[in-house]
C-alpha cells in the first residue's frame, strides 16, 4: 500500500487535517503526510513532488484561493510555480482555512463555543473569523482546536461548496 | 498598552539608537550583534522601577560597563521610551475663569542620561511628558491635546502644563503642592519615586517589563511551595506557576490545547508535592503506558515549551520579551512555535530575539527588526520590510530565510 502526501499552507492547515481529516484520508493508504510548504522554495517543492512519484505515492496539495477570482485562475499560478504539479491532485479551499473550521459547526456547537451560528461560510476570510473570536478566548489556536473537537464533517459539507467538493473528490 | 519606541545614546554597543515597535517584533541578528544588549535597555527601566538605579547599575555589570567603552568617557549615556497606556483620567478640573474639564493621560515619554564617572554616575537629565487630550466638560467646545512635563533637575522636580489655546488650567489643579515640594534623595530617578508622579500606571508599567530567558534545566527540581507565582526568568519556578494554572478548570483547558499543538504527544501535565513543602510537575506521554515522569527526567524542548506556552498565554503582563524562544524546538515545530506569537500578540505586545534562520523563514517581513553592526562596529536596528532592495528579492522569490542566511537582509 503506498501512501499519501497532502501540502499544507501553514500551522492552521496542518492543524485542521491533521485533526479532522487525516483518519478519513487513511482509507486506502498506509499513511498520511502533511508537509507544510509555506515559504519553501519552489524547486523544493518539486523536489519533493517528484520525489513522491518515484517511490509510487500519492499526494494532494491545498491552497486558498486568495486573491484570484477562480479556481482555475489560482491552479494556473500555482502551476507556474510548481512545474512538477499535476493540477488535479489541487483542493482548492475558499475563502480560506478558517471557513473550513466554522464549517463544521451546526448551530448547538457554534453557541456552546460564543459563536453565531452561520448558514455558509463561503466568504469566510482570515481576518472576518478573527473578528467572531469571543472574547473569552485569548487563543484564536486555542479556538480552532475547540472547533476541531467538536467538528463534523457532514454539516462541513452543507456549509461550504469548496469543502464539498473536496469531500466528493477524496473521500467519497 | 504599547511601547512605541525605545532609543539610546553610548549604551552598551549602541552609540545613538531609535526603534519603533509593534504589537510583534522579532529581533533577529547573528551571534553578538547586540540582541541581548537592545534587551538591556527594557531590563534597566525594569530594574530601576523595582530596585532603584543604583542597583539597577550593579545588575547591568557596573557603571563601566553601562556606556560604550569605545565612546569617550564624556559623552553621557541616555535612554527614553514612548509608550501608550490609559494612565487615568482627571475630570472637573477647573480652568482659571472657572470652567471645567477633563484630561485623559494617555502617553508617556521617558528619558534620562547619566554621566558615568570614576566609581559611579550623575543624573545629567530625568525628564518625563505625558500626553493628555483636554475636554470642556459643558458647552461645545472642542477637546483639544495638552501635556504634563515634569523635569527633575538638581534644584528640585519641576511641574509645568500645557493645555489647548484659550485654556489656562493652574498645575496645582492636578498636582497638589503639598505633592510638588518633594524631593528625590539623591541619585534616583523620577521612575522610583511613585510620590513625584502621582500617575499609578506608570511606574507600574516599568516594574512590570517581563523578559525570559528560559533554562530548560532549572525547572526540573522540586521547588519551595512558597515561591513566586509568577514565571520566573529563566522559567525555574515552573511547578508553581503550573499549579496555578491547574487548579482553575478554563485555563487547564486552555493549556491542554495548547500543548496539542505543540506536543501531540503529551497526554496530561500535573503537578506534585514533595516532602509537604516542595513541589514538582509530571508529564505523562502517549508512548505506552500511562504512568507520569517527573520533571527531571522530561525532554529539553519539552520543558522550553511548557515555559513558552505559559509565558505567552498565562502571564498578565502587558509587555513580554523572550530571548531565543526556539531553544531545543524541532525545526519541524518552529512554525507552530512562529505563529503561536503572532496568536499571543493578539492580547499583549511581544519581543523575541533569535538567530534561528527557521524562525526568519515563518516569520512575515513587516514583523522583523535586523540587528548588525555598521562600519563603525556599532550595534544599528533595521526594518528589512522598508528596504526596496529586500522588497525586490522577495519579489522574485528569494525568501526571506535565504536572504538571512547570505547577510542581505540589511541591503
Ligand atoms: N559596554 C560595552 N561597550 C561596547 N561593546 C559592548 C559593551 N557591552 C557589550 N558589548 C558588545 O556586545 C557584544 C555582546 O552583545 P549581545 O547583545 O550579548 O549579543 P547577542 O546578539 O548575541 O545577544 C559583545 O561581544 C561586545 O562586543
Ligand atoms: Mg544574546
Amino acid at each position: 500500500m503506498n501512501r499519501l502526501f497532502v501540502f499544507c499552507e501553514g500551522p492552521d492547515d496542518i492543524r485542521f487535517f491533521e485533526g479532522v481529516l487525516k483518519s478519513e484520508l487513511r482509507e486506502g493508504y498506509a499513511s498520511v503526510e502533511l508537509i507544510a510548504y509555506a515559504g519553501m522554495k519552489h524547486i523544493r517543492v518539486d523536489g519533493f513532488i517528484r520525489g513522491i512519484g518515484a517511490m509510487g505515492d500519492d499526494y494532494l496539495m491545498v491552497a486558498d484561493i486568495d486573491s484570484d477570482r477562480t479556481v482555475k485562475a489560482k491552479k494556473n499560478r500555482l502551476k507556474r510555480w510548481y512545474r512538477e504539479l499535476d493540477t488535479d491532485k489541487v483542493i482548492i479551499v475558499i475563502k480560506e482555512i478558517e471557513g473550513w473550521y466554522l464549517a463544521g459547526l451546526n448551530d448547538h456547537a457554534s453557541r456552546s463555543l460564543g459563536l453565531r451560528p452561520l448558514p455558509g461560510t463561503d466568504r469566510i476570510t482570515k481576518e472576518r473569523f478573527n473578528r467572531m473570536i469571543p472574547d473569552h478566548y485569548v487563543s484564536r489556536i486555542d479556538l480552532m482546536i475547540e472547533i476541531i473537537k467538536r467538528y463534523s464533517i457532514k454539516v462541513a459539507r452543507e456549509k461550504n461548496r469548496s469543502f464539498r467538493f473536496f469531500y466528493w473528490k477524496c473521500l467519497e | 498598552m504599547r511601547i512605541k519606541q525605545v532609543s539610546c545614546r553610548n549604551f552598551k554597543s549602541f552609540s545613538d539608537l531609535t526603534v519603533d515597535l509593534d504589537e510583534y517584533n522579532i529581533l533577529i541578528g547573528t551571534n553578538a550583534a547586540g540582541k541581548t544588549n537592545f534587551i538591556r535597555i527594557f531590563r534597566f527601566f525594569r530594574d530601576i522601577a523595582r530596585h532603584g538605579l543604583g542597583n539597577a547599575i550593579s545588575l547591568q555589570g557596573g557603571a563601566e560597563y553601562i556606556r560604550n567603552i569605545r565612546i569617550s568617557s564624556d559623552v553621557p549615556t541616555e535612554i527614553g521610551i514612548i509608550f501608550e497606556n490609559e494612565l487615568g483620567v482627571f475630570s472637573g478640573v477647573r480652568d482659571t475663569r472657572g470652567g471645567s474639564h477633563t484630561l485623559s493621560f494617555h502617553q508617556i515619554e521617558y528619558r534620562f542620561s547619566l554621566q558615568i564617572e570614576e566609581g559611579g554616575y550623575r543624573i545629567l537629565e530625568d525628564f518625563l511628558r505625558i500626553s493628555c487630550s483636554c475636554t470642556p466638560d459643558l458647552g461645545e467646545g472642542e477637546s483639544g491635546q495638552g501635556e504634563l512635563r515634569i523635569t527633575h533637575t538638581e534644584d528640585g522636580v519641576f511641574y509645568e502644563l500645557s493645555t489647548p489655546e484659550g485654556i489656562a488650567i493652574e498645575i496645582t489643579e492636578i498636582i497638589p503642592p503639598y505633592l510638588q515640594k518633594n524631593v528625590p534623595r539623591s541619585g534616583t530617578l523620577l521612575i522610583e519615586n511613585p510620590l513625584l508622579v502621582p500617575m499609578p500606571g506608570f511606574q507600574r508599567f516599568f516594574a512590570e517589563i517581563a523578559i525570559y530567558d528560559f533554562d530548560p534545566r532549572t525547572p526540573r527540581k522540586a521547588i519551595p511551595l512558597s515561591g513566586r507565582s509568577d514565571l520566573e526568568e529563566d522559567g525555574s519556578n515552573l511547578a508553581i506557576v503550573l499549579k496555578g494554572i491547574l487548579a482553575d478548570p478554563e485555563k487547564k483547558r486552555r493549556l491542554s490545547n495548547l500543548m496539542t499543538e505543540l506536543l501531540p504527544f503529551v497526554q496530561d501535565i500535573d503537578v506534585r508535592k514533595f516532602m509537604d513543602s516542595s513541589i514538582y510537575f509530571t508529564v505523562t506521554e502517549r508512548y505506552g503506558d500511562e504512568h507520569p515522569l517527573p520533571s527531571s527526567v522530561i525532554s529539553d524542548g519539552t520543558v522550553n515549551v511548557i515555559n513558552l506556552i505559559c509565558a505567552l498565554y498565562f502571564d498578565e503582563k502587558p509587555f513580554i520579551v523572550i530571548e531565543e524562544p526556539e531553544k531545543n524546538v524541532h525545526p519541524y515545530l518552529i512554525a507552530r512555535v512562529v505563529s503561536m506569537f503572532g496568536d499571543a500578540a493578539r492580547n499583549k505586545q511581544i519581543l523575541i530575539t533569535t538567530h534561528n534562520p527557521g524562525v526568519v523563514r515563518h516569520a512575515d517581513i513587516e514583523d522583523i527588526l535586523l540587528i548588525s553592526r555598521d562600519s563603525a562596529g556599532y550595534s544599528i536596528i533595521t526594518k528589512p520590510a522598508r528596504r526596496e532592495e529586500v522588497r525586490t528579492f522577495l519579489k522574485n522569490e528569494v525568501g526571506i530565510e535565504e536572504l538571512y542566511i547570505q547577510n542581505l537582509l540589511g541591503l
